[in-house]
């Protein structure tokens, strides 16, 4: 109740949690607030301003932009869950176990692994995965979430070699339980923050890592309207109809700043080194 | 000399697992590499000459030890669709990609310095909060969008600066010029706010310090005290970030030279996707790899340069 009312303080974090709100809202009432089939071509309606029946104007093909902004909510949302969501179960489990059992292996193999990695710039190495794997939503996730898998085993090794040493840590191991219950029942509870912070700061970077590939063609294949893939679209026309330009890559702005505020206040909010 | 070898041998590891990791790129790809390379349509022939050519007839172990005596000796492979050597194409596309980080890095700064220091110094205060959150904002525009709505407003309303047409600096300086100016605005404005936010905090952890009290006690003013004391001891945080912006930069530039046109680095490695030409793909993110290791080398180097504790081994207080 105390971390509610301390992050109710934070003014920009609360901002940032209603803006991934309506975010989650309009994934989820797509259907409901897209007045048009987000596919739904009509050649009498090409490249249209916005206003009238078309709040964000039409496209090329006559296409809702409006419509197709709400529906590509949908694809930021999967993607900022997929992707992280396979980044943690990469990097967690391997943090714990190597910052746990130390030695060799996480001094010479886990860590520079990491460092590996982490040689590789982020987009180059999820456009060159993407690019083995072939196009596609899932593999533009599995591409992401290998990227970001790095930056989690990491954190939760930092946080393991600094609690590892911790009395309650020491009594756990004389009473004689066993380490994979000392890991997952006694250490990581109390290494959470950092990775939630972490995890919201990383689905900003996802969402816009998504949009990335999805605008070079690596990602979301048309017609699925995601907001990446329509600016993609939009590059031919940006010259006659800025408003196709527009409009997604405001949706992307907003949302990104979403989870950044969010992250901020949540980092303001969860770590003792700001929270003191 | 003691920290300078340590950290020159911990490089080693580093590049034999990036050298493991890029080798084995090609061998992700589901199936035979050069079934998929050639589609099902190619003939036995190309099929097994091309197998012969990536050495996959041979033994994994084989094929990378004679992979990596390539790579040592400057030989990334053949491009398998334009069949001129990988280096080649890839010292063809560096030039542009080197002035396209740099012009970004300096917009960077340009930007960043003044505005961190402005916001730490008033710290609390509307200027302050203005900052962080135009930094927030920053941080969250997607870059190529960015591009793009400056290509709407400069070059198709205003007409003031092209879209794209690239020269080299050797051939026409000032068309050159013209032509990098908005690549390097669109993506150093976000890159500023990383490092305005970075400078930021790294300010206000010494501005409080006893020595900075010192300094004013003695009387000096605030300009000389940020400048002469306290922007050097807040400089190794900001210099990390330079240098993981530096190496973040080679990924966010292969965007921005697609949309405007910049025969670069980053551009060669989104073409070769899509012309499924794996060997320069490999040969690409290998140099952007070892690149970033290099730069990396380069920044912790500069760190016993800013603060001669840690060439004394005694880490940073």
């Amino acid at each position: 109740m105390k971390t509610v009312k301390k992050f109710l303080r934070t003014g920009l974090g609360v901002i940032g949690a209603l803006i991934i709100l309506t975010l989650i809202l309009m994934a989820i009432f797509a259907h409901q607030l897209a007045p048009f089939d987000p596919n739904a071509q009509d050649y009498n309606s090409i490249l249209l301003p916005p206003g009238g029946e078309h709040l964000f104007g039409t496209d090329d093909l006559g296409r809702d932009i409006y419509s197709r902004v709400v529906y590509g909510a949908q694809v930021s949302i999967k993607a900022a869950l997929v992707s992280v969501g396979i980044a943690i179960l990469i990097g967690v489990p391997i943090g714990l176990l190597s910052g746990y059992f130390g030695g060799f292996w996480d001094e010479w193999v886990v860590m520079r692994s990491v460092d590996a990695m982490q040689a590789f710039p982020f987009l180059i190495l999820a456009l060159a995965i993407a690019a083995v794997l072939g196009n596609g939503f899932g593999n533009a996730m599995i591409a992401i979430g290998i990227g970001f898998a790095p930056a989690f085993i990491r954190i939760t090794r930092g946080q393991v070699l600094q609690l590892r040493n911790m009395e309650y840590i020491h009594a756990a191991k004389a009473t004689g339980v066993k380490d994979l219950r000392i890991i997952f029942s006694h250490i990581l509870p109390n290494a959470l923050n950092p990775i939630i912070i972490q995890s919201t700061l990383a689905m900003a970077s996802g969402i816009l890592a998504e949009a990335s590939l999805s605008y070079l063609g690596l990602g979301v294949q048309p017609p699925t309207p995601s907001w990446g893939s329509m600016l993609n679209q939009a590059q031919t026309i940006m010259t006659e109809s800025p408003y196709a330009t527009i409009f997604p890559g405001m949706a992307i702005f907003f949302v990104v700043l979403g989870f950044n505020l969010l992250g901020d206040g949540l980092q303001q909010t969860l770590d003792p080194r700001i929270r003191k | 000399m003691k920290f300078l070898v340590r950290r020159l041998l911990l490089t080693i590891p580093i590049l034999f697992l990036v050298s493991v990791l890029t080798f084995s790129l090609i061998h992700l790809i589901p199936g035979d590499p050069a079934r998929v390379i050639l589609g099902q349509e190619a003939t036995p022939e190309a099929y097994q000459s091309l197998r012969a050519e990536l050495g996959l007839d041979k033994p994994i172990i084989v094929q990378y030890i004679t992979w990596l005596g390539h790579v040592m000796t400057g030989n990334l492979g053949i491009s398998i669709t334009d069949r001129v050597p990988v280096t080649e194409l890839i010292s063809q596309r560096l030039p542009a990609t080197v002035e396209l980080t740099i012009g970004t890095f300096v917009v960077a700064l340009l930007i960043a310095f003044p505005a961190g220091i402005l916001a730490a110094v008033r710290r609390g205060t509307f200027i302050d909060y203005t900052s962080t959150f135009v930094a927030l904002g920053g941080m969250s525009i997607p870059s190529f969008w960015l591009a793009m709505m400056a290509i709407i407003y400069f070059s198709v309303n205003l007409g003031w600066l092209p879209a794209s047409g690239y020269v080299p600096i050797t051939e026409n300086p000032v068309q050159n010029l013209m032509a990098m100016i908005l690549p390097c605005l669109a993506t150093g404005l976000r890159e500023s706010a990383v490092l305005m936010r970075m400078l930021r905090s790294s300010l206000l952890e010494v501005v409080n310090m006893d020595f900075v009290r010192t300094a004013k006690a003695k009387g000096l003013n605030e300009v000389k005290t940020i400048l002469g004391h306290v922007l050097r001891n807040a400089m190794i945080p900001v210099v990390t970030t330079s240098g993981l912006m530096i190496a973040g930069l080679l990924g966010g530039l292969v965007i921005t030279e697609s949309i405007f046109s910049i025969p670069g680095f980053g551009r060669l490695i989104v073409e070769s996707v899509f012309k499924r030409d794996y060997v320069t793909v490999q040969g690409a993110i290998l140099v952007s790899a070892v690149l970033v290791v290099g730069v990396n080398l380069v920044v912790d180097l500069l760190y016993a340069v800013i603060d001669p504790r840690i060439k004394a081994g005694k880490g940073v207080s």
